[in-house]
């Protein structure tokens, strides 16, 4: 649910990160806090547990220009991937405006990938979103494993399993060396932006 | 359409700063594109005035360090502040915003409702937090000087005030 201030002249809209645990969200987020670091004005804030995993969220604030004459504010989070923390993953979807799913493209992985994106589904359901209607891109995470002999399931894998009913936009990245993670926040970003100018349209 | 194309260069162009890829005009035919999105409040720019009056003359006049209306999805609805502080108020209302989830969660676990105070007492400065309606909650941040009970009794009048005007 994005927030549209008329007095300021500002929209806040939120993007949430999803995906399995130590499936390279964080790190998704990091690349760009990295790349982008000059023009965001905020910090990037994580809550973490004692093993370096997320616990809470990682939250980056991000502007992304002006449309309509209203200054776009993207927040950028992430959800804890660990099973357990399901009831904090709804928390943090809570007014969500577009998703990221990060999949892992390893093989030993498929079977969680699945089972977050049911998660997400179930958790989206709770707040009456329909995951076939929310701005949705998939990313498969952890392609620059290839090279180091560890097994992958192909691009066209990854789209049977888990993209074959949702027809998301859809990319291969390596979070860690920032291969097109840039791309996914674009797209994601120009999804949920493209409702957003609806939106705005509506308010004349 | 054309005032949609050129948002959408202007979008472009302050992503594409040093980068190679560019936005296509798939932007207008998004798969996705008939997503409506929601809000979470409607208010106007009367409205906003009217909040920031009644924040600004029951709390920020008694000596409150920093007023943060949000709502559950971590958004600011109104911010203000007595000038003498520099928070980075858009982590704190994703943190405030998720942490009164995580506190009416545990509430429901053991069978309440929600818990009625939530305040977090610094050495120098503490946080209150009060919900205001089911979506939308006010933080307010104030020093030692200024006590809990007469800070509840002035938020819960600014309170009461929003409630009539939403």
């Amino acid at each position: 649910m994005a927030l549209i201030n008329p007095k300021k002249k500002e929209v806040q809209v939120k993007l949430v990160y999803y995906g399995p645990g130590r499936g390279g969200k964080t790190t998704n987020l990091e690349y760009i806090y990295e790349k982008f670091k000059k023009r965001i004005t905020g910090k990037m804030t994580t809550v973490k547990t004692y093993g370096d995993r997320t616990l809470f969220f990682d939250f980056l604030p991000f502007d992304i220009g002006v449309i309509r004459g209203y200054n776009v504010r993207m927040q950028l989070y992430t959800v804890p991937g660990q099973v357990k923390y399901s009831a904090t993953r709804r928390l943090v979807l809570r007014g969500v405006d577009g998703i990221v799913f990060v999949a892992d493209s390893m093989v030993l992985r498929k079977k969680m990938n699945r089972l977050s994106l049911k998660d997400l589904q179930d958790n989206l359901a709770t707040f009456n979103k329909s995951i076939f209607k929310i701005p949705l891109v998939m990313q498969y995470n952890k392609r620059d494993l290839e090279k180091e002999g560890i097994p992958l399931l192909s691009y066209e894998a990854m789209e049977r399993d888990l993209n074959s009913r949702l027809k998301a936009p859809a990319f291969d990245a390596s979070a860690i060396t920032g291969d097109n993670v840039v791309a996914t926040m674009k797209k994601a970003i120009s999804l949920t932006v493209a409702s957003l100018q609806k939106k705005l349209e509506l308010r004349g | 359409m054309k005032g949609g194309l050129v948002s959408l260069q202007f979008l472009n162009s302050r992503l594409a700063n040093g980068l190679d890829l560019i936005l296509t005009r798939t932007y207008f035919n998004a798969a996705k594109g008939d997503y409506r999105m929601e809000c979470t409040v409607e208010f106007d720019k009367q409205q906003f005035d009217q909040i920031e009056n009644i924040l600004n003359e029951e709390l920020i006049e008694t000596g409150v360090q920093s007023v943060l209306l949000i709502d559950l999805a971590g958004n600011i609805i109104v911010s203000l502040d007595n000038g003498n502080i520099n928070h980075d108020i858009y982590s704190l209302a994703a943190l405030a915003a998720g942490n009164f989830g995580a506190v009416n969660a545990m509430a429901k676990i053991i069978g309440e409702e929600d818990f009625s105070l939530l305040f977090h007492k610094g050495e120098k400065e503490s946080i209150n937090f009060s919900k205001v309606t089911e979506d939308l909650l006010l933080l307010t941040i104030f020093s030692k000087d200024l006590s809990l009970g007469f800070l509840r009794l002035k938020v819960a009048e600014a309170i009461r005030k929003i409630q009539n005007l939403i």
